[in-house]
């Protein structure tokens, strides 16, 4: 079931909600398959986004009111679910940003140091 | 917050009220085109660009089930769908759900109806305070008592009670009560009410309230009280006084004297006697102003109180009994009656008192149908046994014709905790949707039990939660019987094994066989157990209805003559019943008819000691007496062996005349030709009196079918005192009981307009003394054959079943040169071991248990060779018909095909 996923899941699903808010924040509403071609593409192809990773969690980001999802129309003219940062989501963009910005300061901090 | 948000969405989702299903897949959908046009976009074409998007994305099914669990709560999601499932896969075989619905809903129907009965009859407790507190106190050995007991129930005299009564240091609480009839007005409702005379603080010891008014208390129990006032009960305010709000203060008539309401019981309360709920209580002095003629309340020699005592707490049983033991003879020196005949003196002095608990109240019903009801409800028990065998052979069956698709789902990744849910929740439709068929069963079975047991009969039958809780457990304890076999089965499946082609090569496929086999030799047991008792209680009500009563009672009716709106002096009374008698004599067609004190085989007797003074006489015994006016053995049909009829000589005034039977004859020592002859007889607890033989009869019955010729001595009418209200007249004539009973009435109403007559037919009457056997009777006859078909089908099943696993086997000795009838026999042969092992045990058990029911059973010995032969004949032509289609359908496979099939 998938609310009692275990602390590794929460690290990786925590990064996963950052990559996806970030991406909207850049190129604005996007459809799934965008979002996943574009952090395939910014990772240089090393991030393969599985379908039953990325819907469950865009939905969940839904459920939690940072993200709103609704149907338009892609530029090739095909019925899409296009989903937007709301200001909620942003709110949590800029807390997980500054968030992750401590994790990696420490994380460098201690592996440098080790070094 | 954001969590609780997220919940929220969750739970519309399980609602429904979430995405679609859809939506979620249209979502799905575009991502893999959109994922296949970027591969074609980089030179892959067709078949191996879609490919590629696959493998990029992912797969779409498990995407689908991972956004399911994410848009609701998942288990409540998959429970529901396994409910669909489950009914999705029962609808689709209906015939298998029916006969499963079907078998487990006659399971556990008759086992809750028949648990309702004997509830109500055996095993609840009474509505009162402390109920496990009550003790009923009783004479150690009342057949001594030399006087009359007026009730089935342990009773004292009321001068032993009020001695009791003065003993307040042995109970913490004593009361007192007596059934009486009650006449109540005509426009209140019933002629007769059940009326119960209790002792002043018989509502206080037993902690019932009043719903309304006051109950009786100590104070309106005392000497010469007249009729100070009634208590109605619940029921009876509810039903004859419309719930009156104002009835305290109303007044009723009851035995023609005005007499007060002074409160209603509390709800709930119908008296101490289980089937007998009571209507009005009146304090036990109104005795003597109620009981006419005779007041019992100073006569030391007639027993009618049923005493009860709460015991106090920190004393034994043990240790109350001693100490009653010790008091009985100064209670009996006290009350020792003064005219007391002098040879039973020393027997009264010497009786001392017992108590025994009483929580469950007394009941007559109880006596008579709580065995009864205990063996039907093992007969029950094993019908539903037999019900639930034979549902794990149709899911055992059901199962190994899904092995393979349970194979595939866990080879695919299914899981096989999901399997085994599923197969539950199937399984567990199927027991709910039993109960609650069986529970719309037993309502409807119990009330035509109570129907077949007595229309007179005041049952509570509430549907209870204890009930519903039987229901319950007994439904998922069914469900888990057979709901998880086949799941543990399935999960020792070899997915390759299941796979394969030939299914019938499996090696977990013979291990189901064996259970099945061993299913059907438990149904063919326990079948031969219910057939057994089933042919035991039938052959019982033959035999019982066979039984030679001693008279004939074909065109024979009895009327119940009631002149409780006269007034009569006894004199006039005599007068009136002779006026009666001269007028229904001369109803054409009328053969025969005679005033009788006790209508054979009824509920009422007389008893009497009689000795003969000649020398070498035995000691004295005790007789059976009955009374009966000129005329009467003709009216009865009993042949006179030698001597005459009672006639107009044997008038009150005369000499004491008798006509007895062979058995009072050879009892008394008065020779095998006694008419002539002269006994003695204890007439009174104080009086005896000499009779001279003037008549030999047969022997007849008295109060039962099933008792051993009892001696009996007739005597006159004119030769009896008779205090009764009523009598009964007897009459024979070939006219139907419609057209005697309003001819009859139109002769009474000539004599008086106030008598009341009641007709009814005599032979109809021993039937309906026949109620607890024909009851057996039918109900174990119906379980049997219930139980026999049930065990056929189930034969037949795995007969068939195993045709089908050795079609090959067959198809190779046919091809060898095997004739069909080889065949047939082989598999009948196969079908015979498994009847013949299942007799065996059944008829072990069934002798086992013979012994127990040897009280129930009437002119057979319950360990009867016979009847177990027939028993097994039966179910082994049962069982080989049943297996006779399945052998045929082998005997006529096309060898070719069952080579090939193999």
């Amino acid at each position: 079931m998938s609310n009692r996923e275990s602390s590794k899941a929460d690290v990786l699903q925590g990064t996963l909600d950052l990559m996806v808010l970030q991406t909207l924040d850049t190129m604005g509403p996007q459809h799934g398959y965008a979002i996943a071609a574009r952090l395939e593409q910014v990772s240089s192809g090393a991030l393969q986004l599985n379908m039953g990773t990325l819907y469950p969690a865009l939905m969940r980001l839904e459920q939690r009111g940072l993200l709103r999802g609704s149907w338009g129309t892609t530029d090739t003219n095909r019925k899409a679910r296009f989903y937007a940062l709301t200001a909620a989501g942003r709110r949590e963009l800029e807390r997980e940003k500054q968030a992750w910005d401590r994790m990696t300061t420490i994380m460098q901090a201690l592996l440098r140091g080790e070094a | 917050m954001r969590v609780l948000r997220e919940w929220i969405h969750r739970l519309l989702g399980t609602l429904r009220l979430g995405r679609r299903e859809a939506d979620l897949q249209e979502e799905l959908r575009l991502h893999v085109e959109l994922a296949a046009e970027d591969a074609q976009r980089r030179g892959e074409a067709g078949q191996d660009a879609m490919r590629a998007a696959r493998l990029r994305s992912g797969s779409s099914l498990g995407a689908l089930d991972a956004l399911r669990d994410q848009r609701g709560f998942s288990w409540i999601d998959e429970l529901r769908r396994d409910l669909r499932h489950g009914l999705r896969t029962l609808r689709r075989s209906p015939s298998f759900t029916a006969v499963a619905l079907l078998t487990l809903a006659l399971g556990i129907g008759a086992n809750a109806a028949i648990y309702q009965l004997l509830d109500a009859v055996r095993l609840r407790t009474l509505p009162v305070d402390n109920p496990a507190e009550l003790v009923i106190l009783e004479l150690v050995d009342a057949t001594k008592w030399n006087g009359r007991r007026t009730s089935p129930y342990p009773v004292l005299s009321n001068p032993v009670w009020e001695q009791l009564r003065e003993r307040r240091d042995l109970f913490s609480g004593l009361l007192a009560w007596s059934n009486v009839d009650l006449r109540l007005d005509r426009d209140i409702g019933p002629r007769l009410a059940r009326g119960l005379l209790v002792s002043g603080d018989f509502f206080s010891v037993l902690g019932v309230g009043a719903h309304l008014g006051r109950t009786l208390t100590a104070s309106d129990d005392r000497p010469g009280c007249g009729i100070p006032g009634v208590v109605v009960s619940y029921g009876f305010w509810q039903q004859y006084l419309g719930g009156d709000p104002a009835v305290v203060g109303r007044t009723l008539s009851l035995n023609s004297r005005r007499v007060d309401v002074i409160g209603v019981a509390a709800p709930g309360f119908s008296g101490l006697e289980v089937g007998r709920s009571f209507d009005v209580a009146a304090p036990i002095c109104s005795q003597a102003s109620l009981g006419g003629e005779s007041s019992w309340l100073a006569g030391g020699t007639v027993a009618w109180l049923t005493v009860m005592g709460r015991m106090p707490a920190n004393l034994s049983l043990a240790a109350m009994n001693s100490q009653l033991e010790a008091a009985s003879g100064a209670f009996f020196e006290a009350t020792l009656p003064p005219d007391y005949p002098r040879d039973f003196v020393k027997g009264y002095l010497a009786f001392r008192l017992r108590a025994t608990p009483a929580a469950n109240g007394v009941s007559t019903l109880r006596r008579r149908y709580a065995d009864p009801l205990l063996i039907l409800q093992l007969t029950t028990g094993l019908v539903l046994f037999v019900a639930c065998t034979n549902l794990a052979n149709l899911v055992l069956a059901r199962a190994s014709a899904r092995e393979r698709e349970f194979a595939v789902r866990l080879a695919v990744g299914g899981s096989w905790g999901r399997l085994v849910r599923q197969l539950m929740v199937e399984n567990g439709l199927i027991a709910v949707g039993g109960a609650i068929v069986g529970l719309a069963c037993a309502v409807a079975l119990s009330r035509v039990l109570v129907g077949l047991l007595g229309a007179e009969l005041s049952l509570d039958l509430p549907v209870d939660m204890r009930l519903m809780g039987l229901m319950l457990g007994l439904a998922s304890l069914t469900c888990l019987t057979f709901g998880l076999i086949p799941a543990w089965r399935a999960s020792r499946v070899a997915a390759v094994d299941a796979m394969k082609a030939n299914m019938r090569t499996a090696s977990a496929t013979r291990e189901g066989t064996g259970l099945r086999r061993g299913l059907v030799v438990a149904q063919v047991a326990c079948s031969l157990v219910l057939l057994f008792g089933g042919l035991l209680f039938t052959g019982t009500l033959r035999n019982l209805m066979a039984v030679d009563i001693g008279l004939n009672a074909q065109n024979l009716t009895v009327t119940r003559l009631d002149f409780s709106r006269m007034a009569l002096s006894p004199t006039s009374r005599t007068a009136t019943i002779a006026d009666a008698l001269q007028k229904i004599r001369q109803i054409s067609d009328v053969v025969a008819a005679a005033e009788v004190r006790h209508v054979p085989l009824g509920d009422t007797g007389t008893s009497m000691i009689a000795w003969s003074d000649a020398a070498g006489a035995p000691a004295k015994s005790g007789v059976r007496v009955n009374a009966m006016s000129p005329g009467g053995l003709k009216t009865l049909g009993m042949p006179l062996i030698a001597g005459r009829e009672f006639d107009s000589r044997d008038a009150s005034t005369a000499p004491k005349v008798a006509i007895v039977n062979r058995v009072f004859a050879r009892r008394v020592g008065v020779g095998d030709s006694p008419v002539g002859q002269y006994f003695r007889g204890q007439t009174s607890p104080t009086a005896t009196d000499t009779f001279q033989i003037v008549g030999l009869v047969p022997d007849s019955k008295y109060f039962t079918l099933r008792e051993d010729p009892l001696p009996i001595a007739f005597v006159p009418m004119a030769q009896i005192t008779d205090p009764r209200p009523f009598t009964d007249v007897m009459v024979r004539s070939p006219l139907s009981v419609a057209q005697i009973s309003s001819a009859v009435a139109r002769s009474v109403e000539a004599v008086s307009p106030s008598i009341d007559a009641d007709t009814r037919a005599f032979e109809s009457s021993i039937r309906g003394r026949l109620m607890t056997e024909r009851f057996m009777a039918i109900l174990s006859g119906l379980f049997a054959v219930l139980a026999a078909l049930i065990a056929a089908i189930g034969l037949y099943g795995v007969m068939s079943y195993l045709v089908l696993r050795r079609t090959n086997e067959i198809g190779v000795r046919m091809a060898l040169g095997a004739r069909r009838s080889d065949v047939v026999t082989i598999v009948l042969g196969e079908a015979g071991a498994l009847v013949t092992i299942g007799l065996a045990i059944g008829a072990a058990v069934s002798m086992a248990a013979a012994g127990s029911v040897r009280a129930l059973v009437f002119g057979l010995e319950p360990h009867n060779p016979l009847i177990i032969s027939l028993a097994c004949g039966l179910l082994a032509v049962t069982g080989i018909a049943a297996s006779y289609l399945p052998a045929r359908r082998a005997a006529n496979l096309p060898p070719l095909k069952a080579l090939r099939e193999g």
